[in-house]
């Protein structure tokens, strides 16, 4: 079930009374919560409801034998192992007997392995992380186990964001599931506004934008230089709005059900470095990396700045290896890495340090920084959004070698879209949140509210477009 | 939570007002009539009506395939593309109540063959004779009409689809045209109220070029030519002939003979004016060599086949073609008659074709070359006009 249809605002509305008419009877709440997530996954397809029981299981189970065991690191093994696994399986088998057997051709040997029919499960990059985090946590002994299974259950598989995220943590969401559900309506309305501002997103800006990016790319070869590289740079514009819409709508639905979720994004597209980038964009992902692998990776030898510089990189083409397997998600992730080089080298260089000091800080010097980063940015998203590493080099051949002037009409029609949501975003970029209306007189404001509703209705794509990140 | 219901509510209502809106005009112009609906209610009526949907799409394959599915004829079956579909009821007399005419419903070899499929299980019954459509997208090795069973996975009907209601009501609130309901009511959807559309036999009316024509006498080629030359669909490159493609054909073919059905092959004309420019373009003559040698296989190997030519190669100018790929129904009468008088065509079925209702409408005072306008709506147009070929 998308959250743009309207088979989910049905399903919305249905969960929003059933689940408060139960608010006083915690267990019952849980309950039924847990049983609307798995109707809600089930929707997709209901076979790969078995595999995120089985998952959530196996971790319920290591985490429960982890403080009692003394074989620690053959229970958070077994974790890794059946989560990784599966994940490796379902997302990599194929990229994996490819790659092999293009080595082997390279090398002159004959091969012919089948690739696997394997369809990806929805949200298995998401909910495996999310359950693993519970494991390593309670291996590394920062929280203790969780005791209720129904609410270990809802954890994982918790429907807003169950599917493309955020990544929660243990730490922080699993209490919810246990403290006495109290309704508020400041929190609801709070939600209400997210859930608003999301579809808006989506169906106005990224999907709009999104018909005409699309046109330029699976036509790549009829276009200039110039047409290829605007699209690319409005494709994160539409990647971004399609991205946080979901974000948004997730943390609406929770806040709507008296649950919060953490924020994944802080305006990314105005990031003065690659270093900013990465803390405003996908942050939950960023942050579990950072957590559950970077630090132990760093630490192996932490006064090398070479090593860190190698640890980054290896970072890096690992988030871009999650975001798919393909080569492409690969060198962008290499590209990203690289781009934490100068950071790295600011620690033990003064000269560095003032010069990236003064590339941020300095006002005319930090909005070249962001045109800069935005510009670089726009030339990776040629690998994010090629299907191949052919398409993808085809691509910057055009870019560098038959760059032209005219540029293509469809893109031109959405650029004040997408100019709108950057100057939106720039006006509200230090707020609390994204759609920061609650300083406006309340007639304007409902008024704001009548204008996006009208909006969405003439201008919002009904199509059969899924959300960017379902893919991953 | 009162609270926030209350305060909810209005935002919802413009919501709800603007749908409410929406759906009368849809209403209003039968957009909304499911394909359950119309084709009962085609199959109903006494008089001729039509079907074509303008705001919310036709769901063409779908729609087809119901309406086969309850007319299940056992005469006379049409299958094939765009071209075909001016083949109508009275021209296979003495089968014209037992007729229908899928034109657009199959799409691609897979699609031939699960009709097939269908007749061999029971599920429809089993024509006499079938008139096939040789279109040269059946052997074009790439081509989007590939990409899925139009007949086994017909798409779904967009009248009872929540997305294309609200695709469609955008469409009303943007575009003012849809606001207007037609004043006529002659079919369902707004095109078919107005006369344009696919008939209860299959066969499709033209009504903007049969009312142009009686304007002005013009002829209109259309934009195919443009198409090859800028190399946009349907001839997006590589624009190649397929050989596996045509022994599949070939299989089908040889199916259909097993099944004891008659079969005329109609390889489609193109008009004059397209056929000689077209012909110079090297992608569509190396193209066209091989699409001719299949017609010329075909003969050889006894088939029924009605051979490719254009309007002069019969004595005809371009205003009997509807464009420069779609030939009206007065000349695909012609092409019929003409090979079945001159002995082209065998077979007990074909022969007992007796044309009789086609020299009668030849007749009538104000047929004009690109329609009979023998429909009772045409008598309307006929009033209007003192034009006659």
């Amino acid at each position: 079930m998308k959250f743009n249809s309207i088979e989910f605002l049905i399903f919305l509305g249905v969960t929003f009374f059933v689940l408060w008419s139960v608010k006083r009877n915690l267990k019952v709440f849980n309950i039924l919560l847990l049983i609307i997530s798995y109707v809600f996954y089930a929707w997709w397809d209901y076979r790969f409801l078995f595999l995120i029981i089985f998952s959530s299981l196996i971790d319920y189970t290591v985490g429960y034998w982890i403080p009692k065991s003394q074989h620690k690191k053959a229970l958070i093994g077994i974790s890794l192992s059946v989560n990784l696994g599966l994940l490796m399986f379902f997302k990599y088998a194929n990229f994996f007997i490819e790659s092999f057997q293009d080595l082997l051709h390279q090398l002159n040997l004959q091969a012919n392995y089948q690739t696997l029919s394997i369809i990806l499960p929805v949200g298995i990059s998401f909910y495996t992380f999310q359950t693993l985090s519970y494991s390593l946590d309670v291996y590394k002994g920062k929280i203790k186990p969780e005791k209720n299974l129904v609410a270990f259950l809802n954890y994982v598989s918790f429907f807003p964001q169950l599917v493309a995220g955020p990544i929660e943590r243990a730490t922080t969401f699993l209490p919810q599931f246990s403290r006495e559900r109290i309704y508020n309506y400041p929190q609801a309305v709070a939600g209400l506004r997210l859930l608003l501002y999301g579809f808006f997103k989506k169906m106005v800006i990224a999907d709009n934008i999104g018909i005409q990016v699309d046109a330029v790319y699976q036509n790549y070869d009829t276009n200039n230089g110039f047409s290829l590289y605007v699209a690319s740079a409005l494709f994160f514009v539409q990647l971004y709005a399609d991205f946080s819409a979901y974000t948004d709508i997730a943390r609406g639905v929770a806040k709507l059900l008296g649950f919060e979720l953490v924020k994944n994004f802080k305006t990314p597209l105005f990031a003065k470095s690659f270093p900013e980038f990465w803390s405003r964009w996908h942050i939950s992902l960023t942050n579990w990396f950072r957590d559950y692998l970077f630090i132990w990776l760093a630490g192996l030898n932490k006064k090398s700045s070479l090593w860190r510089i190698i640890s980054t990189i290896i970072l890096f083409v690992v988030i871009g290896f999650w975001h798919g397997a393909n080569y492409t998600f690969i060198i962008f992730g290499l590209i990203h890495g690289l781009g934490f080089i100068p950071r790295i080298l600011s620690r033990n260089n003064k000269q560095i340090r003032k010069a990236l000091s003064f590339l941020n800080e300095h006002k005319v010097a930090s909005i070249f920084s962001m045109l800069g980063t935005y510009s670089i940015l726009s030339l990776t998203a040629v690998l994010f959004r090629s299907p191949n590493i052919t398409t993808a080099t085809a691509i910057f051949r055009s870019i560098t070698q038959d760059f032209g002037s005219t540029l293509n009409q469809g893109l031109l029609s959405v650029l004040p879209i997408a100019l709108g949501i950057l100057t939106f975003e720039w006006i509200t970029r230090d707020k609390k949140h994204p759609f920061y209306v609650e300083n406006l007189h309340p007639y304007v404001r409902r008024t704001l509210y009548v204008v996006m509703i009208i909006l969405i209705l003439l201008y919002g794509y009904f199509g059969k477009e899924p959300f960017y990140y379902f893919q991953f | 939570m009162k609270r926030l219901v209350l305060n909810t509510i209005p935002y919802v209502l413009i919501i709800v007002c603007y749908g409410l809106v929406g759906e009368y005009f849809l209403f209003e112009n039968k957009e909304s009539y499911s394909i359950d609906r119309v084709t009962t209610l085609q199959q109903e009526s006494e008089t001729e009506t039509y079907y074509c949907r303008e705001i919310l799409g036709n769901s063409l394959s779908n729609y087809k395939f119901q309406m086969l599915k309850k007319k299940q004829p056992t005469g006379v079956m049409v299958l094939g593309q765009s071209v075909t579909l001016q083949f109508r009821d009275f021209m296979f007399e003495p089968y014209q109540d037992d007729f229908y005419n899928t034109g657009l419903m199959a799409r691609n070899v897979k699609d031939l063959n699960y009709v097939m499929d269908l007749i061999d299980q029971g599920d429809l019954n089993k024509p006499k004779l079938i008139l096939l459509g040789v279109d040269i997208s059946f052997f074009l090795e790439h081509t989007i009409l590939d990409s899925v069973e139009w007949t086994r996975n017909y798409p779904e009907d967009r009248a009872i689809s929540s997305k294309s209601h609200l695709k469609g009501i955008q469409r009303i609130f943007l575009n003012s045209k849809y606001r207007s309901t037609p004043t006529t009511n002659y079919g369902f959807g707004r095109a078919g109220m107005s006369g344009r559309g696919y008939r209860s036999d299959g066969s499709y009316r033209h009504k903007p070029d049969i009312e142009r024509y009686l304007r002005d006498s013009t002829y209109n080629d259309g934009a195919l030519i443009t198409y090859l030359k800028n190399r946009t669909a349907p001839f997006i490159e590589p624009f190649l002939f397929s050989e596996q493609k045509k022994l599949q054909y070939f299989e089908f073919l040889e199916r259909v003979e097993a099944m004891d059905i008659e079969l005329i092959l109609y390889v489609p004309p193109y008009s004059d004016v397209y056929f000689n420019q077209a012909i110079q373009d090297t992608m569509f003559n190396a193209y066209w060599k091989q699409f001719m040698g299949v017609q010329q296989e075909l003969t050889t190997l006894g088939f029924n086949v009605i051979p490719f030519t254009t309007p002069s190669k019969i004595g005809l100018t371009d205003h009997y073609m509807v464009d420069a790929e779609h030939p009206g129904e007065v000349m695909c009468a012609m092409q019929l008659q003409r090979a079945i008088q001159q002995k082209r065509l065998e077979g007990d079925i074909i022969q007992s074709l007796t044309f009789s209702m086609v020299n009668e409408y030849g007749k009538l005072e104000y047929v004009i070359p690109i329609s009979f306008m023998n429909d009772p709506i045409d008598q309307l147009l006929v009033k209007q006009t003192q034009k006659k070929v």
